[in-house]
């Protein structure tokens, strides 16, 4: 019997030593990756919601630019982008905001914003793709919400939200306010953190080589803003560090391959929608 | 001798009982030690191509909500297996759970929309006021509050969100833009 009890032993511990890994390091991170809430139907709901409200804010600041044939030809290029989205299950809204900054914002729940400034000052279809990508990585990201870092009791930053929006005490609503208020400093005053852009601009131009278009008309965007932004300093936006993301741009397309390809610019459509 | 059998047979059983705990661990926790995890194709549709490389070979176009193995992750990549075939994948085009579908949130979002107090009401549509837009919704009077110091626009909104483009027609402008420009 003791010759047994080590045998047993010995495939207990040979069992042990090839499960181990799995409960420790990568494997429990990879478990822990798929603890995931923010897919759930009623977060979403409230991710929407708390967006909506950001968008009336945005639109209310600087003005609907109430030109139909434009606004639809900007939603055809953000919603095809947004098919190659990670996160196709959000109804995203494009507008065009009646301003001559340079300028694009996004707010959660998919809601998202170009300056007619931005739009006059681009040079092809794919350059608007791409901004729009970067904006909607900001929506799929959740950078916004991420930012505002409300937790809910099982530690899940969305459903804090929707803790608060669905909150009928006066702290749940007082803290509400502060989030929308926080938000709109982020949007309007404060921009994202540098990390946040790098990634928005890394996924934005994925989505743009997957959807057919030139992912390094980001790349040229920015560079061609950033010339106007020497020559007359009209550009003061939220994008201070120019420099950094062109790098990091550069690294994305020389790392993940879609400099290789010959995408699209789509010059011809873009200056027959949008009136140079 | 009898002793010996007994001895013999304890053995064979400890010896199955064995080899059935470390089956079972090995079925339950191998894909995760070799690194195998589910995965969720969550854009619309998805190339996988033979590299971590979008300049590689399109092997095959997967569809929203198609379940397949995750092998590793590379990078902006991960290394996936479908159907027998291995190749590689945008991060950003596959999640760790399925897809809600957009019938699943917008189905009741209207519903959501009135319990939040900010949907129809007629007396919105007779004011051009801002604030007393904010106020003919209903907003409870403390949610109204919270935008005080906003000027809110939710006639804008509403246009915007009521720009009609199915997914067919921006595939289809999509593609239309993307075959003129590389034929020219």
């Amino acid at each position: 019997m003791i010759r047994i009890s080590k045998w047993f032993l010995v495939l207990l511990l040979i069992g042990f030593q090839q499960v181990l890994p799995a409960l420790s390091g990568e494997g429990r991170q990879r478990i822990s990756s798929i603890v995931d809430t923010y897919r759930d139907v009623e977060n979403v709901e409230a991710e929407i919601l708390f967006g909506r409200e950001l968008a009336a804010r945005i639109l209310g600041a600087y003005g609907f630019q109430d030109d139909e044939r434009l606004n639809r030809y900007v939603n055809l290029v953000g919603r095809a982008m947004a098919l190659h989205s990670g996160r196709p299950e959000l109804a995203y809204y494009f507008g065009v905001l009646a301003s001559d900054d340079i300028n694009a914002f996004a707010a959660p729940g998919g809601y998202v914003f170009i300056t007619r400034g931005a739009l006059l000052k681009m040079e092809n279809e794919a350059q608007l793709a791409v901004v729009l990508g970067h904006e909607i990585a900001h929506i799929t990201e959740r950078h916004v919400i991420r930012e505002l870092n409300i937790k809910a009791d099982d530690g899940s930053t969305i459903a804090g939200i929707a803790g608060l929006i669905g909150g009928t005490t006066g702290g749940a609503v007082k803290s509400l306010e502060q989030a929308m208020d926080k938000a709109s400093d982020i949007l309007f005053r404060d921009g994202y953190k540098i990390e946040d852009e790098i990634e928005a601009d890394r996924i934005g131009m994925l989505m743009a080589a997957s959807a057919g278009y030139d992912p390094a008309a980001l790349r040229n965007f920015l560079t061609h803003v950033k010339r106007f932004e020497t020559e007359d300093g009209a550009y003061t936006g939220e994008h201070p560090v120019h420099t950094v993301r062109i790098a990091k741009m550069d690294d994305v397309l020389a790392a993940s391959g879609p400099a290789q390809m010959n995408n699209a610019t789509v010059t011809e459509r873009f200056y027959a929608n949008v009136n140079n | 001798m009898c002793i010996h059998q007994n001895d013999s047979i304890s053995t064979k059983k400890w010896v199955v009982y064995a080899g059935l705990f470390f089956m079972t661990a090995l079925t339950v926790l191998l894909p995760e030690w070799c690194g195998a995890y589910d995965l969720y194709v969550s854009s619309v549709k998805a190339q996988v191509y033979r590299m971590p490389d979008a300049g590689s070979e399109k092997l095959f176009e997967l569809k929203m909500g198609t379940g397949l193995g995750g092998m590793k992750k590379a990078g902006y990549w991960h290394q996936v297996a479908y159907e027998g075939r291995v190749g590689w994948i945008y991060g950003f085009q596959v999640g760790y759970k399925p897809p809600v579908k957009k019938r699943d949130i917008y189905g009741s979002f209207k519903s959501l929309l009135e319990k939040y107090n900010m949907f129809t009401s007629r007396a919105r549509r007779r004011s051009s006021a801002y604030s007393s837009v904010a106020a003919a919704r209903g907003l409870k009077e403390t949610r109204r509050h919270m935008n005080a110091q906003y000027r809110l626009d939710y006639n804008a909104l509403e246009k915007m969100e009521s720009i009609d483009i199915t997914e067919n027609q921006a595939m289809e402008f999509l593609k239309e833009g993307i075959r003129h420009d590389t034929h020219q």
